[in-house]
């Protein structure tokens, strides 16, 4: 997880209340946003908040209604322009390729739509599909087609990259690969634009997220500052045998629940809690069992925040 | 040019690749147009056949005997009720003679009859001569039919039989040789002197390859395209959306010329088809068809609301369009709301033209009808897409 504020560099990406309407339906309702170089930006809502229709207008495949953008310092003004398209890479969910076309030819295909480009193997190189490069894009795996989706998204050496949902589907060895990828283009100094549903995701990955539900931002932060101010108190769940006498229990303080067997102690500080539950079973005498710690993380930040799951 | 040309490449190389498009857009017409010309090329030879035939009697009334009142009488002997009738006639007036044409042309009847309006006196003048020894010109009757039409064309046959019967007879009256009538015919929608079944149907194959790239190769493709967001990938990015579509219909349009040489050489080659498949004007009214049958691909893929839907719809236009083309067989006696669809059916217009240009038959609609009627759909077909493409871009 990532603490503390980010220093800022200087800003890539400028929005300010920026608006989307569908005939009388208004999507987003003024959104602001600043992403600074070199950062993981990470843009967390529920399904239908505004998230997606928020990055095709960034990614310059939606017009927006009003508001402003300024990219890399420039003033958009209606569509974004090719030489603004030249310095961004775009990863879109579930993006599929042309079938019966291998993997070095897909990217030979993208490269020629840039001015600048890194090579297809240099490229492959990065994403660690050298061995496929003559393999057809639909016979790779899951992982595999979203790191050549990754590759196509750099492979003209952006300097900001779009990325939608980019582990969603993936099994946990595919994903934690592809966000060890996304940490090395970081540390290349891309600024990267992240949407996730996963909560884990974002809070490795991102420095700061914006949750954005019925489309505003509703709080936009680092990953601590808002598990910090939303997060709650943090658990610590066990059981004990023998079952613990009434002075034992009292002994526990007002921040203990019981459910049977089962019991929870709420805390701000968790280690301090751990270190005086350790004391308590010497001194009662008491064995713990199936001892659980439970952080606060952006899912009850989430969930606070916006009243839905991640995944809603 | 570039991207117009690597879009044109990968298209082209992606669908080359692809064994199942290899054999619905190169294979099947082949196929198709062999099983066709192996089935049906012996149709309307064998069997009894009764013929719709119109007479139209513009002769006058002579002083010696009636020889057109003797003509009509062979024909309605001939005819409908009587036994073993060959024919079905219909008499009609002189200032009919057009619409007579047009049920001809429309297959409301198969030939129509002309006996003009000097027939009588002709005759009288030509036996005279005969029996003073002198040449007389022979005295014509108009038999109007289409010869590419099988029924039209042995109704034209059994016509001419039957006036050689009226001339036996006429020789054994009137003592004088045979031959006082010759049958001059004149053609509806053809040029060719022995339609055969397999000229008639090669230019609707061709036509039918067309139309399945556009729907095979066209519209599953943008279908798929926009489901997995393949074409908001390329917008993502600075190349000009139009070296997309003109690259990817480049592509499908060089399928369908390769589809067209090679249809033409098999007909030609080894079904023994006999028809221009060089001429200019038949390989640039093919490729306006393709333009025009790629755009409704692209229509398609826009309706479809996935790769998987796509089937669906191209099964609901493909058949009935097919079917009401004229490709197969021609179109007899339809009812009017069938007829509608068939005017409307690009797949007939481009049939149409195609028989003409291949020197198969003469259109049997106008050629600016062949023009003008496709060319609404590629329009049509072209501004929906578009207006849809943007659609999804707000």
């Amino acid at each position: 997880m990532k603490h503390g504020k980010i220093q800022k560099h200087g800003k890539v990406i400028e929005v300010k209340n920026l608006k989307k309407f569908y005939g009388r339906f208004e999507a987003l309702k003024g959104i602001n946003i600043e992403l600074y170089k070199g950062e993981i930006f990470g843009f967390l809502g529920p399904n239908g908040a505004g998230k997606t229709t928020t990055l095709e207008i960034l990614e310059g495949l939606r017009r927006p209604s009003e508001g402003e953008m300024w990219f890399l310092g420039e003033k958009i003004h209606g569509d974004v322009p090719p030489k603004i398209k030249e310095k961004i890479g775009v990863v879109l969910q579930e993006t599929r390729f042309l079938d019966h076309l291998k993997v070095k030819e897909v990217l030979e295909l993208f490269a020629s739509f840039f001015k600048n480009s890194l090579g297809v193997k240099n490229v492959l190189r990065t994403v660690k599909l050298e061995e496929k490069e003559n393999t057809y894009s639909e016979n790779l795996s899951g992982g595999q087609k979203q790191r050549l989706a990754i590759a196509v998204s750099i492979i003209n050496d952006p300097e900001i990259i779009f990325l939608d949902e980019p582990t969603a589907g993936l099994d946990p060895q595919s994903r934690e690969s592809i966000w060890n990828l996304i940490e090395e283009l970081k540390s290349y100094g891309k600024t990267i634009f992240l949407t996730t549903h996963y909560m884990e995701e974002a809070q490795r990955l991102c420095d700061r997220v914006a949750i954005i539900d019925h489309g505003q931002i509703i709080e936009l932060g680092t990953p601590a500052e808002l598990i910090s101010k939303y997060g709650g108190k943090s658990e610590v769940d066990f059981e004990c045998s023998p079952t613990p006498t009434t002075v034992a229990l009292n002994a526990l303080g007002e921040n203990l629940i019981i459910s049977g067997d089962h019991f929870r102690i709420m805390t701000q500080n968790l280690t301090k809690t751990l270190e005086a539950l350790v004391l308590w079973s010497k001194k009662f005498d008491i064995s713990l069992t199936n001892v659980f710690l439970i952080e606060p993380n952006l899912e009850d930040v989430f969930l606070k925040l916006t009243g839905r799951g991640l995944r809603d | 040019m570039k991207e117009t040309w690597n879009f044109f490449k990968v298209h082209l190389l992606s669908d080359l690749r692809n064994k199942r498009s290899i054999f619905w857009v190169v294979i099947f017409p082949i196929l198709l147009f062999t099983i066709l010309v192996l089935t049906f090329s012996n149709l309307g030879v064998k069997g009894s056949i009764n013929f719709k035939i119109i007479l139209i009697n513009d002769s006058q009334k002579a002083n010696g005997p009636n020889f057109s009142r003797e003509l009509v009488n062979a024909f309605r002997s001939l005819s409908f009720p009587n036994k073993d009738a060959i024919f079905t006639l219909t008499m009609m007036k002189k200032k009919d003679t057009n619409a007579a044409f047009e049920k001809v042309i429309y297959s409301e009847a198969d030939a129509v009859l002309i006996i003009p309006k000097d027939f009588n006196s002709a005759i009288a003048r030509s036996i005279l001569f005969s029996k003073l020894g002198i040449s007389a010109p022979l005295v014509p009757i108009k038999v109007f039919y289409v010869p590419n039409r099988a029924s039209s064309n042995l109704a034209e046959s059994a016509i001419e039989g039957t006036i050689g019967q009226i001339n036996s007879y006429l020789t054994a009256r009137f003592g004088y040789t045979l031959k006082a009538i010759k049958v001059k015919s004149k053609t509806f929608g053809s040029i060719m002197e022995s339609p055969s079944y397999t000229n008639f149907v090669a230019p609707g194959i061709m036509v039918i390859a067309a139309f399945m790239t556009g729907l095979l190769l066209v519209a599953p493709k943008i279908a798929m395209m926009r489901r997995y967001a393949v074409m908001k990938k390329y917008a993502s990015t600075p190349v000009n959306p139009y070296s997309f579509f003109l690259g990817f219909t480049a592509s499908r349009l060089f399928i369908m010329i390769i589809q067209y040489i090679g249809l033409a050489l098999f007909s030609t080659f080894v079904l023994g088809a006999v028809i221009r498949a060089f001429s200019w004007q038949a390989f640039l009214y093919y490729l306006f068809s393709c333009a025009v049958y790629a755009a409704i691909g692209f229509v398609v893929g826009f309706i479809a609301s996935g790769p998987t839907s796509v089937g669906a719809v191209s099964s609901l236009i493909n058949l009935p369009l097919e079917f009401l083309a004229g490709i197969y067989f021609p179109l007899y006696n339809l009812p009017w709301y069938i007829n509608i669809f068939v005017y409307i059916n690009p797949l007939w217009y481009s049939t149409n033209a195609l028989r003409q240009f291949l020197g198969v038959a003469m259109s049997t609609t106008p050629m600016w009808m062949n023009i003008l009627v496709p060319g609404i759909w590629l329009i049509a077909s072209i501004a929906f897409s578009s207006v849809r493409q943007n659609l999804e871009k707000e």
